[in-house]
């Protein structure tokens, strides 16, 4: 008897789980052949197409329920149906990040005998945001229901979204304070929150108790649940059309089927190769200092596979830089399926042929559950690494169309306290989904249009925010120069500059990341700007309004803000955004830049028209034009070809003057090591890392030829 | 089926296409005629009136009898929808809240992706931002603010107002486009500005028009609503002028009836009277208001409208007597805040392609279609991928030798040969089965798609009857209804020319609303619920004012006029609402609000399940609406006594191979215009007119009731 | 989608081809004779004769000589066997991001935190690569390719 495909309803799950698992292990298939597929192909898409179809329904009709910007506004959501031990069969468009976190949930409760001990009967509702189960933080929420036909379980459907307050020691879920577990809020792991299709009341209690704002939370849940409910009816509605067995057969055949041409897609576009890049992320709070990188070696075979290995990662501490296993499988997904299955099918077929290692207390693997995840840490640096990477891949193989360098990572502001309408209430914009996306190898990057974890990127309207937030936008423009220079220049970021309400309470914070370049640029194109969060406290706004005097409203000069001359004040300069919650009065500024792509190839190569276009719009200062781009314009603003050739090559002849040849330049470097001359943040990264015996060890003692034995002063 | 002695012309509506302009003519006794004539892109009348000229012709009508008999004319104009289309407007000049004056360059990330599939939408590398229409150095901030509350935080700048209006007009603008941050809630600051700029165009006596978004779009949201604002002001001017030119033209031969404007909305409007933003999608309007017509002909609630044309599949919802309306109308993939009727438009129709997956070996169909040029594989005008027509062809559906009426010579051996290489070798099947398979695939997605358009809003399909209409929806209909419990499904023996016909059947109707924040709270008392009924009735009592006024201004008589109030509601804290309709215009104390939350539930748990409801969290109440709508002369459907169940010998062309589930069916083949009430034809059956093919398979059957019109069903 | 032509692919090299076209071909299902077509493009406009076998990025390719695969730059230089990493024979600039020729002073780290390492080339000075990495990074080694006709 075919135990993984239990037609008689009778083995456990668990069994049936551990079949599978020993299948896949053995034969690196999810089932040996496709035999409905090929016996008659036009039944496999026409079933397919109805059963796509049920489950963008369903994210549609959740989207219409939610209450926060986030699911209804950002699309922050994904909706899926799932075999009985938990495998996706198809999920909706969406956080292409959580294409497995769900299923891993499923897994969780079959593993801890949740069939037995817990029960899993139909009309049960079960809720999960514990990312060391399968999640990325407290705010990634998993509404899961059991698919029933008579007593038999038949699949599970499950939708996720990001609910934006979960009742942490700062407001939003999300921020650099959240140095364990225990500062990151409500943590519900696999509990079953409703039966008979109703949430259970003592559930939306402890709920309500437990958040500074609770309606997100319970009416997302909401949202979440009537779309899977909506997935049930559809699965009802097949198996009833075509019986029980053909609907569980042709569930691992999509399954299969995916990997297979996943596979095979890679192996067509993608050139085989051993790839490196490296992500960055830190903490600079005064008791902790900290850079985290993350190298990621990419090693695509000739037959298409692909694996991804992390040796080296910085290891896991105390603060909320750091993510899950799942998580940073999750951002690989999302990457690849953004840049390469975008015209594939996805489901558990796509993790299928992705392998990765993620080395042990690492900060993408922490040691136990009780280090803190608020802020994925290095896993978005690492899927960005390896971002980088599947363009050199594309490039190698000419299709340019496809080149980009990355995102960079982003940065949005938290508040809680009392709104205008006297409500409580609790969040962060999240218009930082439409920031400066990369560069590419054939245009710019979209100034204000995407982020790295959801393809359908937005930035929602201004209006929208301040009924969900109380701040008072006096400006929502586009960063200066916050596009990684290069022959293609990244996206811009949103920088926005808000004003505090008087309100009775209000707090406000930022999560962003340490002072360091998040977003590595591409073939010689420069890094993203810095992220820097101003905060003006006691200012004389509320005079300036009064006597009808300019505020600001804009970004101004980069080197000196319009928020610093515009107004008079106690400045706070947050150099990388990070910015623990506190109180602040009425008439404040704050000035929150969303994030920025970074640069594709040789700034010297850009058109110099399209620096003008840029000058224009406001988008690139003067300073850039001139200094980095080597643009000269006339009096009345024309480019001066003759000029600006001149001046480019003024630039190539210092870079040949100043640059000096690699060898040298690894002696000097080496005696800094040797006489122990590297700043703090190099020493702590270095120490760390060589405490780990690998081969990124190997390679670092080889390529400074240091001793074996070396040890950082 | 065909018209007989001439009687008085009633009303006529024009379509302007990209290619051809439509004229649908109705006479007195419900008798129709079609003329058609190539568009005119330099001056939109010439292709109107040859259109009008031709129809005329049709019936042997002189033109002037014509002219001068007709009471009303219908156009859906695209003069807008071009102009934005090839960004050929006036040069325009936008005044916005300082801070936001690169809206139009930050758009919304989502403009960079709206009306794409779903293959792009996941593929970041293909989004791209717009073209702005107006340019960032045309557009100039003032300082002021208005906050979520409509409360004046920060007053105008008025000092700012005039050397912005100046500095726009030295850039040379003609259009100058104001909105404000929560102009909607309260506009003092949009008007003071508007009055400022007109005194400053008055001073230095140039010619510049000044429209605020208050007044174009007050609604949430400030893209949408700077979108539609920018838009009228960039349009306007071109779309009034070619209004005047038809009227003008209209005069001349004779005309001393209106002339009407469809609006995205479905409604007519007067010339005099209509914003141009609102006239962005008259062309998908017309089937809805058809089926709202035959609806309320037949005493149907809920209608769902089929339109299979060349490249998409177009389904429209009327619930409860009432088309639905789109939640976030975009056009030319700008997200816009105006009213527009909601149609679901998928790549799937004659023309749409069917290819093999390289990766996956999977046939694909859709949704890229080769349109007229080179069109499907049988035009033999180099088609290389087979399509829809050519599976229809190949199962016997169309006929060959009287393809488009006979207009076209289609080359059947080709299609064999391209479905056999492209389709059937890879896939080890027969030429007749993949042909077949296409079919099966592109039924299943025009079904998919409108059971979805009604599962995504939970509704229930069996309280729904279909409407299938468009050239190649009588063909499919069968296919995309199979299985889905309809109560039950019509196809017209006007099919290829009900949206026209249905645009002619619109009433006069204008949308208002005003954006409100009435905010519910969970422990309000009766006290409080009274002050917010006071609040809905002051607004209803301004909207009826103005809905008074326009129709006065179109020469309405009142007491004709219907008011439907109605409000937009939500839970606190939800982004979404429904719009439910109000009992009564003048809410008085809490009972009156207390049963406007309770249909507020009823239709919220009907839509998203119980489960769903969150009183908890109190109401919201963020739109105030009002819909008021005028009739007017009508196409009435000439009805016939019903005769025997048997089709006349006459009526049946002959038989011929077809293929149905699997197998081939000797099949009988009738002639559409030979047809009479009551005649009862089972599958498999096909019956053929000029334009369209009706397809009868085994297991269903056709009957022709009074109207003519051919009702599917099950035997 | 109609197959790309010569001149399309040579906009697509430049970055000028018309971005809605650059859609479509995103689009379709990807072409499988690109790269040879590419090189082909690529060997035409350079000013050496040594056969390209693969684009290794931006300015750098990997040619077939009698001494093995190297790297050559578009402007001929000469960085070497593939196998090494091409970034050791390249010119070498550690830019301090404080040094106000790119970045305003509040969107750049200090030095501290992470230098700008940029990699010239000794013969054109263009700029090949930029490393965002704190002092004492080693190199990396970004792309290793595999060729059939040899194990790396």
């Amino acid at each position: 008897m075919n135990v993984m495909l239990d037609l008689s309803g009778k083995i456990p799950l668990k069994e049936r789980l551990r079949a599978r698992r020993a299948h896949i292990e053995a034969t690196g298939t999810y089932i040996e052949r496709c035999t409905l597929k090929e016996t008659d192909p036009i039944g496999f898409e026409v079933f397919y197409t109805k059963l796509s179809q049920s489950i963008n329904n369903a994210r549609d009709l959740a989207r219409q329920v939610a209450a926060s910007p986030e699911m209804r506004e950002m699309g922050e959501s994904v909706l899926g149906l799932f075999t009985p031990e938990g495998d996706a069969i198809c999920l909706s468009p969406g956080l292409m990040v959580h294409v497995r976190t769900m299923s891993r949930a499923i897994k969780w409760m079959i593993d801890n005998d949740y069939e037995t001990d817990v029960g899993i009967n139909p009309g049960d509702i079960f809720f999960n945001n514990d990312p060391y189960i399968g999640g990325g933080h407290a705010p990634d929420q998993q509404i899961i229901i059991p698919l029933f036909h008579d007593d038999r379980l038949i699949g599970w459907a499950g939708g996720m979204s990001h609910v934006s307050e979960v009742g942490a020691v700062e407001p939003g879920g999300m921020g650099i304070s959240m140095k364990t577990r225990f500062h990151e809020g409500l943590y519900l792991p696999c509990m079953k929150v409703g039966e008979g299709d109703l949430f259970k009341r003592d559930y939306e209690i402890l709920v309500d108790r437990s958040v500074r704002a609770s309606v997100w939370w319970l009416l997302d849940s909401r949202a979440k649940l009537a779309g899977a409910k909506l997935i049930r009816d559809a699965v009802r509605g097949l198996v009833a059309e075509y019986g029980l067995d053909h609907y569980l057969r042709i569930g691992e055949e999509y399954i299969e089927d995916t990997r297979r041409a996943t596979i095979d897609k890679m192996r067509r576009v993608l050139y085989p190769g051993r790839y490196r890049d490296v992500g960055w992320r830190g903490i600079d709070e005064p008791d902790l200092r900290q850079l985290l990188h993350a190298p990621i070696q990419t090693t695509i075979s000739p037959e298409g596979r692909i694996l991804v290995d992390a040796d080296g990662l910085s290891s896991a501490g105390p603060h909320p830089v750091q993510a899950t296993v799942p998580l940073f499988e999750g951002i690989l997904f999302s990457s690849l399926i953004q840049h390469v299955f975008y015209d594939t099918r996805y489901n558990e077929g796509t993790a299928l042929v992705l392998e990765h290692r993620v080395p042990e207390g690492s900060a993408c693997n922490p040691p136990d559950i009780y280090h803190a995840t608020a802020l994925w840490g290095p896993a978005f640096a690492g899927g960005i690494a390896c971002n980088q990477s599947i363009s050199r891949a594309y490039y190698a193989n000419g299709y340019r169309e496809e080149v980009h360098s990355c995102n960079a990572q982003v940065n949005a502001i938290i508040a809680g306290g009392i709104d205008l309408f006297n409500r409580k209430f609790a969040g962060w914009n999240m218009e930082m989904c439409a920031s400066g996306s990369y560069a590419t190898a054939f245009m710019d990057g979209l100034d204000t249009a995407l982020a790295e974890f959801n393809a359908e990127g937005d930035s929602g309207d201004a209006e929208i925010w301040e009924t969900a937030l109380p701040l008072i936008y006096l400006g929502r423009t586009i960063r200066v120069d916050g596009g990684g220079f290069g022959r293609f220049r990244g996206g811009a970021g949103l920088y926005s500059v808000y004003m505090t309400p008087d309100v009775p309470k209000l707090e406000l914070g930022s999560f962003g990341g340490a002072p360091i370049f998040p977003a590595p640029g591409l073939m010689g194109g420069y890094p993203a700007p810095m992220p820097t969060v101003y905060v003006v406290r006691n200012t004389d706004l509320k005079e300036r309004i009064e006597k009808r005097l300019p505020l600001p409203h804009h970004e101004g000069d980069p080197a000196s803000p319009d928020v610093v001359t515009q107004a008079k004040g106690d400045v706070e300069v947050v150099r990388g955004g990070n910015y623990i919650a506190r109180n602040i009065q009425p008439y404040s500024l704050y000035v929150q830049p969303g994030g920025d792509g970074s640069g594709f190839g040789d700034v010297l190569c850009r058109e110099p028209e399209k620096v003008k276009r840029d000058l224009d719009n406001g988008v690139t200062s003067r300073h850039a034009a001139e200094s980095v781009y080597g643009v000269v314009l006339s009096k009345d603003g024309v480019v001066d070809l003759a000029a600006t050739e001149k001046r480019r090559e003024e630039i190539r002849a210092r870079r040949l003057a100043r640059g000096i040849p690699a060898d040298q330049y690894r002696k000097k470097v080496r005696q800094k090591f040797l006489s122990g001359d590297l700043p703090a943040v190099s020493k702590t990264l270095f120490r760390d890392t060589l405490s780990n015996h690998g081969r990124f060890r190997d390679e670092f003692l080889e390529f400074w030829e240091l001793p074996s034995d070396f040890a950082i002063a | 089926m065909a018209s007989t002695a001439h009687s008085k012309q009633a009303l006529c509506y024009l379509d302007v296409g990209g290619t051809f302009t439509d004229a649908f003519l109705v006479d007195e006794s419900g008798d129709f005629r079609i003329g058609k004539a190539p568009t005119t892109p330099d001056d939109i009348s010439r292709g109107f009136f040859a259109a009008v000229e031709a129809a005329l012709d049709v019936g042997g009508i002189k033109h002037a009898d014509g002219f001068s008999e007709m009471k009303v004319f219908g156009y859906g104009s695209t003069t807008v929808l071009n102009a934005l289309l090839t960004r050929r407007g006036e040069k325009t000049g936008l005044i916005i809240t300082r801070g936001f004056e690169n809206l139009l360059q930050i758009e919304r990330g989502k403009q960079t992706w709206t009306e794409y599939d779903r293959t792009d939408r996941i593929h970041p590398l293909t989004h791209r931002h717009l073209d702005p229409i107006v340019p960032r150095k045309l557009v100039r901030g003032i300082t002021e603010r208005v906050d979520a509350t409509g409360r004046a935080l920060i007053p105008l700048y008025e000092h700012e107002v005039a050397p912005a209006v100046d500095a726009l007009l030295d850039e040379g603008v003609s259009g100058i486009a104001i909105c404000f941050l929560w102009s909607f809630l309260n506009p003092e600051h949009e008007r003071r500005a508007a009055a400022i700029a007109a005194e400053r165009i008055g001073a230095r006596g140039v010619d510049c028009r000044v429209v605020t978004s208050f007044d174009t779009s007050p609604v949430i949201r400030e893209l949408s609503r700077t979108n539609a604002t920018v838009i009228e002001a960039y349009t306007s001017r071109l779309a009034h002028s070619a209004f005047a030119a038809i009227e003008q033209g209209l005069t001349e031969r004779g005309f001393k009836g209106r002339l009407q404007i469809m609006q995205s909305s479905g409604g007519l409007a007067s010339p005099h009277n209509v914003k141009a933003v609102d006239t962005l999608h008259s062309g998908p309007v017309g089937a809805l208001v058809g089926g709202r017509l035959l609806g309320e002909i037949y005493g149907w609630e809920n209608v769902i409208t089929t339109d299979v044309g060349g490249t998409s599949f177009d389904i429209g919802l009327i619930n409860r007597r009432q088309i639905t309306t789109r939640r976030d109308p975009t056009a030319a993939r700008m997200i816009l805040g105006v009213p527009m009727i909601e149609v679901l438009s998928i790549g799937a129709g004659g023309g749409t392609m069917a290819r093999i997956d390289p990766l996956t070996n999977r046939m694909q169909v859709g949704p890229d279609s080769a349109g007229s040029v080179p069109g499907p594989v049988c035009y033999g005008k180099g088609g290389k991928l087979p399509t829809v027509t050519d599976a229809d062809l190949l199962l016997g559906y169309l006929n060959p030798d009287y393809f488009a009426g006979g207009t076209i010579k289609v080359d059947v051996e080709r299609v064999q040969k391209v479905i056999r290489e492209v389709l059937a070798e890879p896939l080890g099947l027969s030429v007749i089965e993949a042909a077949d398979g296409i079919r099966q695939i592109i039924d299943t997605k025009m079904r998919t798609a409108m059971v979805g358009l009604v599962e995504a809003r939970g509704l229930n399909m069996s309280s729904y009857h279909l409407l299938a209409a468009g050239g190649g929806g009588p063909t499919h209909c069968a296919g995309y209804t199979d299985k889905v419990p309809l109560a039950g499904v019509l196809m017209l023996p006007y099919s290829a020319a009900f949206s026209a016909f249905g645009s002619s059947s619109a009433d006069y109707e204008h949308h208002y609303s005003r954006a409100t924040n009435l905010i519910i709270a969970p422990d309000i008392d009766a006290s409080g619920k009274g002050e917010i009924s006071g609040k809905l009735a002051a607004v209803w009592a301004d909207l009826v004012e103005q809905a008074h006024r326009d129709m006065r201004i179109e020469g309405f008589d009142l007491a004709a006029v219907n008011l439907r109030p109605q409000v937009m509601v939500r839970y606190g804290r939800q982004l979404n609402d429904l719009t439910i309709a109000s009992h009564t215009l003048k809410p008085d104390g809490a009972a009156d609000l207390d049963r406007i939350l309770a249909a507020f539930e009823r239709q919220y748990e009907e839509t998203y399940a119980r489960a769903a409801r969150f009183p908890q969290a109190g109401f919201h109440i963020t739109d105030v609406g009002l819909v008021a709508t005028s009739p007017k002369v009508r196409p009435r459907i000439k009805e016939h006594a019903l005769v025997s169940d048997r089709p006349d010998a006459e009526a049946r062309k002959g038989s011929r191979r077809a293929y149905f589930a699997g197998d081939w069916h000797d099949t009988a083949i009738y002639e559409l215009m030979k047809l009479k009430a009551g005649n009862r034809i089972a599958g498999p059956a096909i019956v053929e007119d000029r334009t369209t093919t009706y397809v009868v398979p085994p297991g269903r059957v056709l009957e022709v009731d009074r109207f003519l019109s051919l009702w599917l069903k099950n035997q | 989608m109609s197959l790309l032509e010569e001149k399309e692919l040579s906009d697509l090299l430049d970055g000028t081809l018309d971005l809605e076209r650059v859609r479509e071909i995103q689009r379709a299902p990807k072409d499988l004779d690109r790269r040879e077509r590419l090189l082909a493009i690529e060997q035409k406009r350079l000013g050496w004769k040594d056969r390209i076998v693969l684009a290794l990025q931006e300015s750098l390719f990997i040619v077939q000589t009698d001494a093995g695969k190297t790297v050559r730059c578009r402007c001929g230089h000469h960085f070497g066997d593939y196998r090494r990493n091409w970034k050791e024979s390249a010119l070498v600039h550690e830019r301090d991001p404080q040094d106000g020729e790119l970045y305003a002073s509040a969107n750049a780290p200090t030095k501290d935190w992470m230098i700008l390492r940029e990699f010239y080339c000794p013969t054109c000075a263009t700029l090949l690569d930029t490393e965002n990495v704190p002092q004492g990074y080693p190199f990396i080694f970004n792309f290793l390719p595999y060729f059939q006709d040899e194990k790396p």
